[in-house]
Parts: structure tokens; C-alpha cells; sequence
């Protein structure tokens, strides 16, 4: 049971983001992908989660293939995802980016408002960032409690493979543990989490193994029991170890 | 998660206990996003109030009857152009397809003799058909809104007269004329009409998946579309829902009239912007109100009829508008200075 990336390219104009480069996620384990900005971290995790469609390879998730360039496929075959940029509506509140695309409605498709703010607010509430309404406009929150509503549609919905592009850039200390927590604990649960960071000591806390791209080349995957932070250092800067 | 959360957190949200639970479940009964309905609300009271020391027959029912007919087109278009611009979009083209639409009504009935449902049934199809066109400019060839319905403008604007040139259709059936001049409860039909479209498309907005996706759609178009929305079926549906409005607001006034003209309804454009803008719809989309655009019509109207009743020259009604509009705008815009600030 895994998500299974093969032999990804995709280029931006002059610039290849991504050069035949492959990757497995398994259920049930915590994945850290590292590299230096631009070495095309995000895009890989575009692909994944459907929102960029590779010029080639191919995106199968536990055996099936699915169509890339599709969110709708790729969140209905069980990948849920943060984006580095968050992806917030700031005038909507935080209860309906939750929702956005996924909206609980009647059969009619009128809004079931009331439960849809409890279940967010519930997710919400379990973090100890300053608590905050999940009926105010993301716009007029912290940048913290921003990183929480999106953190909250990445992991409320039982998807079975979470991808979250830089999930503590934006947190204090503490919220920072209580996510490195959730992390933990979703992997427990079964679910299969990578994780983008420049956070090495996080990474090494809590993934299993961890995978570094060097302008937009797979440098290297590594088991964290068998590598070391000298290693991980010249993978990331110089491409080799 | 952690398992000590303060518990003022914890219930922060049921403040309403004095109503039943299902009036808390509502979703924000003006729409999903916050818009200064404030101002524009301000506006117009003050405006009522100020006539009604002034002019007594202010609130006689003849001339509420006149404001309420006069906003009513406005309404109709608003309603279209609170979706466009919502959806960060602009559609400058609704008085020709207005024109348009109804001449291809004039033209079934006149020169085809269709029979009267044909007649309205092509004249709604023909303003959907031209917002299709403009949706479908706008989201497959990529170009800027401004510029497809300026182009679009000219061009349906031109169908019309190359068909009709100068001529004037009228003397329409008598079941035209009641949507435009008859009445239900004393009720001008126009403006049963008008506040029919703005009831339905305030409920969709607000309290309909298909509102928030609007939203979502003009306010992060990038975020929406990796949620999953289909962002060029919202934006084209828009300039659709828009056209079809346009006819109908042709329909209505071309019935009050008992007459087409292919060389009218120039102003309405500005009108309808207007009573968007002033209701508070935000301009680069993403914040929109059906409220407040209902709003901004009647204080529209309220404006017109206001010069008229205290004897000014009818030129004086645009000088009176613009100045409201600036008021209106002013008054937001310091408030939301004042809440950055
Ligand atoms: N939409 C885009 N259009 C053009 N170029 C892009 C686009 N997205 C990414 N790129 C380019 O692709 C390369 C990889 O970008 P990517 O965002 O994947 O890097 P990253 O590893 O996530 O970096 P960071 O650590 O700074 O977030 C960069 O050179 C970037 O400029
Ligand atoms: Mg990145």
C-alpha cells in the first residue's frame, strides 16, 4: 500500500523543477523531503497531490493509476495536501477553505453550516494556538492560526496519505511540537505522511527516512538510521555524498 | 492534539442560546463573506429621511411606486454583475445584450410571427448564448475581461442595428405589456419581477454551495481550483447567469416602454456598476453582496427621484449620483482604514 511516483519530469520554461525523479510513500510511515530553495521540493508535492500535471512519468496510489493534473483524483484516491502558500481563500473563514470543494450540503446542496463549523472548530481547538473562531475570515488571522486552518483541511478529512509542504514555518515553538505530535500520530494511525522542511533536527525527530532533491535531480533516499547530518548536508548542497 | 485545551476555547462558538440550535447551525444570513452593507444602508436612510421632512409625498405610494420601478432594472443587472465581479470578473457588454435580446424578440414576433413563448424563449436563450460567448473568451482564450466585453459590446451592440438600423419596434400583446406597466397587489410586476431574482440569487449566495465557490473562485482562483473547483465552469456560469439577466432586465423594460429601440439603454452600464460597487461588492472580486447590491439600486433611485422631487433639472441626477457614490465609498473605505490602522 503505497503512493508511488515514477520517473517525473517536468520543466518550467528554461528551468527542469523536475528530472526523472521518482518516489514511494508507504501507509503508515513519516517521509521528510529536503533540499535547498528551488531544488523543486514543491513541485514534486504539486504533482502528488494533483495540482501539477507532470510533463512525464507516471502516479499510481496503492496499485491503481490515477490521472495526473487532477486534484479531484488524486484527494478521491485518499492524498490530502498542505501547500507551502497555505492555498487560503482570506475573505472565506476558516470553516469554509475547510470545506472548499467538499462542502456538507442537503441534497439540494444548501450548506450544512452547523456542522460543518463544529467539525473544523474541533480540529482547531486541538491545537493550543491561540483559540481562535473558525467563522472569522483566515484573512484577519495570525499567521500561525493561518497554518492551522490549513493544517486542519490536510488532516480532517481521513485521507490516507498527507502531504504538507513546510507545515511549521509559520509556528512558535510550542505549535510546532503539537504538529511534529500530530505527524507522529497520524503515521501511527496508519496514514503515510511526507514531509518538506528546512528543519533538519525535525526531520531527523521524526522521519523515517527522508529523500533529497538537488536541483530537481533525486540526490538520494535514505534509511535516518543509516545516515548521518554531514551526509544529509552535502546530498542537499552538493547533489552527492 | 492536546488533551488540556482551556476550555473558554473550547465553547467560544455557542454564544446563541437564546434561539433554537438549528438558528445557530444558519450560515452568515448576509453571505460568507464580511461586506460593508453599513454604508450603504446608512446612506439610504438618511436619504429617505431627509426627503420625508422635505417633501412630504416622498413616502406617497406613487413615487415609492417610481423609485421601486426605477431600481428594478438595476436590480435585475446587479444582481448578474454582483456574480461577475464577485467572481473576479466584468462584463461591460450587458446593454448590448439587453438590446440585442430583445430586438431578437421584436424581430420572432414582428417580422416572423412566432408565437409569444417562442418569442421570449429566444430572446432569454439569446442573452445566455452571449454571456457564453464572453465566458468562453474570457477563460479559454485567456484575455482580460475589460477588453472581450468592450469587444463584445461593439459587436452584439452591431448585430442589432445591422438587423433593426433605426427602426422602432411596438405595439407589443397585451400580456407584455402587463409585465410591464400591469400589477399583483398593487405591486408594479418590474418590480415583483426584480425582487423574485434578487431573493433567489441572496439565498444561493449565502446559504448554497454554488455561493461559496463564487467566492472562493474570485478570491484565490488558484486555491480554489486545487480544492477541486472548477473554476472556468464558475467563471463562464457567471457571464452566463449574467446574460440571461441582461435579457430579462430587457424584457422588462422593453414591456414598460411597449418598445425597442436598438440604439437605447447606454446608461445602464454605469448604473448597474454603481449600485454594485456602492453595496459594497469589492471590485477585484472575492467579496460580494446580493444585499448590498439591492441596497445600492434603491439608493440609486432614491437619488434620481430625489433631484426630480425638489425641482432640479433632470442633468443634476448624475452630478447627485456621483456625489452619493463617492460618499457611500468614503464612508467604507475609512472604516476599513480605521480597522488596518
Ligand atoms: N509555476 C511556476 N512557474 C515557473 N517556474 C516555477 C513554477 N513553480 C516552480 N518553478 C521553478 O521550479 C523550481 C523548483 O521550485 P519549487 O517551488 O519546487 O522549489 P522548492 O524546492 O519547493 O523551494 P523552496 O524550498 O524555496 O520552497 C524553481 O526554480 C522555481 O523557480
Ligand atoms: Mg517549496
Amino acid at each position: 500500500m503505497a503512493v508511488e511516483l515514477r520517473g517525473i519530469s517536468k520543466r518550467y520554461g528554461q528551468v527542469l523543477a523536475l528530472e526523472n525523479v521518482d518516489f514511494t510513500l508507504e501507509r503508515g510511515e513519516i517521509v521528510g523531503l529536503v533540499g535547498d530553495n528551488g531544488a523543486g521540493k514543491s513541485t514534486l508535492m504539486k504533482v502528488l497531490s494533483g495540482a501539477v500535471r507532470p510533463d512525464s512519468g507516471s502516479f499510481a496510489v496503492d496499485g491503481q493509476p490515477v490521472n495526473p493534473g487532477n486534484p479531484i483524483g488524486a484527494r478521491e484516491a485518499g492524498v490530502e495536501m498542505l501547500y507551502q502558500d497555505l492555498s487560503l481563500v482570506d475573505d472565506l473563514p476558516t470553516v469554509m477553505n475547510v470545506f472548499l470543494g467538499r462542502e456538507l450540503t442537503t441534497r439540494f446542496g444548501f450548506l450544512r453550516f452547523g456542522e460543518m463549523r463544529r467539525h473544523a472548530q474541533g480540529i482547531v481547538d486541538g491545537f493550543s494556538v491561540r483559540g481562535f473562531s473558525v467563522t472569522q475570515p483566515v484573512g484577519q488571522l495570525s499567521g500561525g492560526q493561518r497554518q492551522v486552518s490549513a493544517i486542519a483541511r490536510s488532516i480532517g478529512f481521513g485521507s490516507r496519505y498527507v502531504i504538507l509542504d513546510e507545515p511549521t514555518s509559520a509556528l512558535s515553538p510550542n505549535a510546532r511540537q503539537e504538529v511534529v505530535e500530530i505527524i507522529s500520530g497520524l503515521a501511527r494511525s496508519g496514514i503515510g505522511v511526507v514531509m518538506v522542511s528546512h528543519d533538519l533536527a525535525t526531520v531527523r525527530q521524526i522521519c523515517s527516512r527522508v529523500a533529497v532533491l538537488h536541483l530537481g535531480r533525486l540526490a538520494g533516499v535514505r534509511a535516518m538510521t543509516d545516515t548521518t547530518q554531514q551526509e544529509l548536508v552535502s546530498l542537499i548542497v552538493d547533489g552527492h555524498a | 492534539m492536546r488533551a488540556n485545551n482551556p476550555p473558554e476555547t473550547a465553547g467560544a462558538v455557542d454564544t446563541h442560546r437564546f434561539f433554537p440550535a438549528w438558528v445557530a447551525d444558519l450560515p452568515p444570513l448576509l453571505g460568507p463573506t464580511k461586506v460593508p452593507l453599513i454604508a450603504p444602508a446608512t446612506m439610504l436612510v438618511l436619504l429617505a429621511v431627509v426627503m420625508a421632512f422635505t417633501r412630504g409625498d416622498f413616502f406617497s405610494t406613487g413615487n415609492l411606486r417610481a423609485i421601486a420601478l426605477d431600481a428594478s432594472i438595476i436590480m435585475l443587472l446587479g444582481v448578474g454583475m454582483t456574480a461577475v465581479i464577485t467572481a473576479r470578473g466584468i462584463d461591460l457588454s450587458i446593454g448590448a445584450i439587453l438590446i440585442l435580446s430583445t430586438v431578437v424578440f421584436a424581430a420572432a414576433l414582428k417580422d416572423f410571427g412566432l408565437p409569444l413563448w417562442v418569442a421570449f424563449v429566444l430572446c432569454l436563450a439569446t442573452g445566455a448564448a452571449c454571456g457564453y460567448v464572453n465566458g468562453l473568451l474570457v477563460t479559454y482564450l485567456k484575455m482580460p475581461d475589460f477588453i472581450v466585453t468592450l469587444s463584445t459590446e461593439l459587436v452584439f451592440r452591431g448585430l442589432a442595428l445591422v438587423y433593426a438600423g433605426g427602426a422602432v419596434f411596438f405595439g407589443f400583446p397585451d400580456f407584455v405589456k402587463f409585465i410591464g406597466r400591469g400589477r399583483f397587489l398593487d405591486i408594479p410586476m418590474p418590480v415583483i419581477i426584480s425582487v423574485v431574482v434578487v431573493v433567489v440569487a441572496h439565498i444561493l449566495f449565502a446559504y448554497h454551495r454554488i455561493g461559496i465557490r463564487l467566492h472562493a473562485v474570485g478570491g484565490n482562483p488558484v486555491a480554489a481550483a486545487r480544492q477541486g473547483v472548477n473554476v472556468v465552469r464558475y467563471r463562464i456560469g457567471s457571464y452566463v447567469i449574467m446574460g440571461l439577466l441582461s435579457a430579462v432586465a430587457g424584457i422588462v423594460l422593453m414591456a414598460r416602454l411597449d418598445a425597442v429601440v436598438a440604439s437605447g439603454a447606454v446608461t445602464l452600464l454605469l448604473n448597474t456598476i454603481a449600485a454594485v460597487i456602492v453595496g459594497g461588492t469589492y471590485l477585484f472580486g472575492g467579496r460580494g453582496s446580493i444585499v448590498g447590491t439591492f441596497l445600492g439600486a434603491w439608493l440609486l433611485a432614491v437619488v434620481s427621484n430625489a433631484v426630480v422631487l425638489l425641482g432640479f433639472e433632470a442633468f443634476w441626477q448624475h452630478v447627485a449620483a456621483g456625489v452619493v457614490i463617492l460618499i457611500t465609498i468614503g464612508l467604507y473605505s475609512r472604516r476599513t482604514a480605521r480597522l488596518d490602522g
